[in-house]
């Protein structure tokens, strides 16, 4: 009896590693370099906005409502590893969590069906705020004291000057920058573009059918 | 012998109610040049991706009848299997470079490195193509800073390096201007002349009148007529009705046909053309 | 950062150069994994300056230097904030009016972040200086790393470059068609927004082409790879490689132990 449940259980571990291999289809690896492009432009435009719409994860959670969390997160990951090949900043891999960790919720989302009506879409944005804002939180303590060179670190030191516990301040700061971006246009520009896309190319990937 | 048979070969694309290729009868001779030809949205470019076994890996959707390439049915072998007997080129020089190498040269490897093929032997294949391709200054340079053409050379190369009995070309020069397409027709006649099998998609008639043996018409998902390459691309009246503009010497000597200053049948060349104008200027 | 700095090889005759990336990269990782357990700063500064002879040898010495510009910015957020607001202060150094003053505790935590990012960023950056991505991959491909990965980051590397200059195109066109980026919010918002969409539907469309490209490389193919790029692990990367590591080790527990 024994035997046979331990049987099971390595039986259930390798179809999990089969399944996340399974999508890793030719097209879904493609998608990796795209995403990461899509981030890049989505970077360069923000700087041209000068709004806090950081738009550097449209590229990550477009291939997640595409392609998956795994997918997703690998690309999102990727984005700062190659960021710090380029611009030799290698700060930026350990900002790669963040990304790592936006990819893989709204792959989840994505993959549990919760992307399917426009109040959903807010929701999972909020929720991908708040990871965002977490992750990102403790990373830019361990690396870099709590700031990062731009105005987010006025709103931080304003709440510090309040008298607000550092650990709330750090994560309200950067919630704050974060819920604008990530709430509407991270996650609704994606969104809509997959609800558009023509069912040729949308039947090339797995995830797709889940959101139209 | 045929190293390409397709047999009652109908494919509907997933999601499709209509076969986008509906029962397609067809040999190709090994060593055989065949031309392509139809309007846009006849199924060509379909047609194309069937003998790499993009249809059914790649594209979901529903087979019928059979298509053996190379020895091989398709339906029942992996794109990589079929890989290294069919070369598969398409048009845009941009997205069919993988960009998997930082240079021609790796790009070249690439698809070698991913069958596994020994370095030296590697090594040895890579200098045989850059010559084939006329690039040897651009060896070690970025694909990415090359002309369209030499892009799309460079793609062709990168396919025959694996060593295809077969080579399919979807429409490789549409995209290009008219330098680039003549460097790459130019390769295409050189490989011609090499005895690869080449079956070549391409809407310049005028090229295509040069060198292909026969040439097949797609119209409406369906085969309509293959025949010997100046049988066809001299029936005007086929042609149009499919769709598909005659060459340029054609046109001409239709024309002076029509106005009774020539009096015999219907150009397809160059060739042809000046034969023709010797005869009419001696008048 | 200018964005016009785009892949930060710099191709140079040196030993260094010469290394394996592997060995580089246990260095640049051996720093900085110490730069976050040495014992305080003044460790991490004599790390820092360790880097000099390498850089030297690597004909690199100006350059090595250049993402400190960039450090700048963020030491003067960084001691702006914690010495005035440090969570653990404790001992005041300066008071101030307004009931401000700056701390000890804090002004010490900052001096103790900037030395670990100036280790970070230099080493990070000789490794970048001084490695062909080219041979990353190939090396870390031929170490077990999966193709795919190695195909996903040197195609990466070389479409960013064309993706940025590409959007600045995009970016230059609107602002010369008047679409002004000082513009109210909503302004800015109705000039950029529309150029998300294209972006996702052209880029879907490509990503089936390129992936048919793949295919027809026998991206696929089930079997041991081989490599192009030939990268060689020299007896001197082994004793590098090792004794990166065990000096390291050394360093960081003679630093809590002095």
């Amino acid at each position: 009896m024994v035997k046979k449940k331990t049987k099971k259980k390595t039986k259930a571990k390798k179809g999990i590693i089969e399944r996340i291999k399974s999508e890793f289809t030719t097209v879904a690896i493609v998608m990796i370099p795209i995403a990461i492009g899509i981030n890049q432009a989505g970077r360069l435009i923000h700087q041209a906005l000068g709004l806090p719409i950081w738009l550097d994860t449209i590229g990550t959670i477009f291939t997640a409502m595409l392609c998956g969390p795994w997918v997703a997160g690998v690309g999102g990951f990727l984005t700062n590893v190659v960021t710090a090949l380029i611009y030799g900043r290698a700060t930026s891999v350990f900002f790669g969590t963040v990304q790592l960790g936006i990819g893989m919720l709204a792959g989840y989302f994505t993959y549990k069906g919760w992307f399917k009506k426009w109040w959903q879409v807010f929701l999972g944005g909020v929720g991908i705020a708040v990871t965002a804002a977490a992750i990102s939180s403790v990373i830019v303590v361990f690396v870099r004291g709590g700031v990062s060179g731009a105005g987010i670190d006025l709103v931080f030191g304003f709440f510090l000057a309040m008298g607000q516990n550092f650990w709330t301040s750090i994560f309200a700061s950067r919630f704050l920058v974060e819920i604008l971006d990530k709430a509407v246009i991270a996650v609704f520009v994606p969104w809509l573009s997959i609800k558009r896309l023509p069912d040729r190319y949308a039947r090339m990937f797995k995830y797709a059918s889940k959101i139209r | 012998m045929a190293i390409v048979k397709f047999k009652d070969f109908s494919w509907t694309y997933q999601g499709y109610k209509k076969p986008t290729l509906r029962n397609i009868n067809l040999s190709v001779k090994e060593g055989e040049f065949l031309g392509v030809i139809g309007r846009v949205g006849s199924g060509r470019s379909t047609f194309c991706m069937t003998m790499l076994g993009l249809i059914p890996h790649f594209f979901p959707g529903r087979i019928k009848g059979e298509l053996v390439v190379d020895g091989l049915s398709v339906e029942e072998s992996s794109i990589a299997e079929l890989s290294t007997r069919v070369g598969l080129i398409f048009q845009s020089p941009d997205t069919q470079l993988t960009g998997a190498g930082t240079t021609v040269e790796e790009e070249l490897a690439f698809g070698l490195e991913n069958l596994g093929v020994p370095q030296k032997e590697m090594n040895k294949r890579v200098k045989k193509m850059v010559k084939l391709i006329g690039l040897e200054s651009f060896r070690n340079r970025s694909p990415f800073e090359l002309s369209g053409g030499q892009q799309q050379k460079v793609a062709i190369a990168s396919v025959l390096i694996m060593q295809p009995r077969i080579l399919v070309l979807d429409e490789p020069t549409a995209q290009l201007d008219p330098l680039g397409t003549s460097q790459v027709f130019d390769l295409i006649k050189k490989l011609a002349k090499k005895g690869i099998t080449i079956i070549l998609n391409t809407q310049k008639i005028n090229y295509l009148a040069e060198f292909a043996d026969r040439v097949a018409i797609l119209n409406k998902n369906k085969l309509v007529k293959v025949d010997k390459a100046r049988k066809i691309l001299t029936d005007v009246k086929l042609l149009r009705r499919n769709g598909i503009i005659p060459s340029v010497y054609t046109q001409l000597s239709e024309q002076l046909i029509k106005e009774g200053l020539y009096k015999g049948s219907l150009c397809l060349t160059l060739g042809d053309a000046k034969k023709m104008i010797k005869k009419v200027v001696k008048k | 950062m200018p964005e016009a700095v785009l892949i930060s090889y710099v191709k140079k005759k040196s030993f260094f150069h010469k290394l394996n990336p592997l060995t580089k990269l246990v260095l640049a990782v051996c720093a900085i994994t110490l730069s976050f357990l040495l014992k305080n700063f003044m460790y991490n500064l004599i790390l820092f300056f360790f880097i000099i002879p390498f850089a030297y040898e690597a004909k690199l010495l100006r350059q090595v230097f250049k993402p400190l510009r960039y450090l700048f910015i963020i030491f003067v957020f960084l001691f702006g904030i914690q010495s005035f607001f440090y969570p653990f202060r404790e001992t005041v150094l300066v008071q101030l009016p307004f009931g401000f003053a700056i701390w000890l505790e804090g002004l010490l935590y900052a001096v103790d972040i900037s030395a670990r990012l100036l280790v970070i960023m230099v080493y990070g950056y000789l490794f970048v200086l001084t490695t062909h991505p080219g041979d990353l991959v190939s090396e870390l491909k031929e170490r077990g790393m999966p193709h795919w990965l190695g195909y996903v980051l040197i195609t990466t590397l070389q479409l960013i470059p064309r993706v940025t200059s590409q959007t600045e195109v995009i970016i230059e066109a609107q602002r010369s068609r008047g679409l002004e980026t000082q513009g109210s919010v909503i302004k800015r918002l109705k000039a950029y927004t529309p150029l998300l969409g294209p972006l996702f539907m052209g880029s879907v469309q490509n990503a089936v082409e390129r992936a048919m490209a793949l295919e027809a490389r026998a991206f696929r193919a089930e079997c041991d790879k081989t490599r192009y790029r030939d990268v060689k692990f020299t007896k001197q990367d082994k004793l590098i490689t090792a004794s990166s590591i065990i000096l390291s080790i050394i360093y960081g527990v003679v630093s809590w132990l002095l």
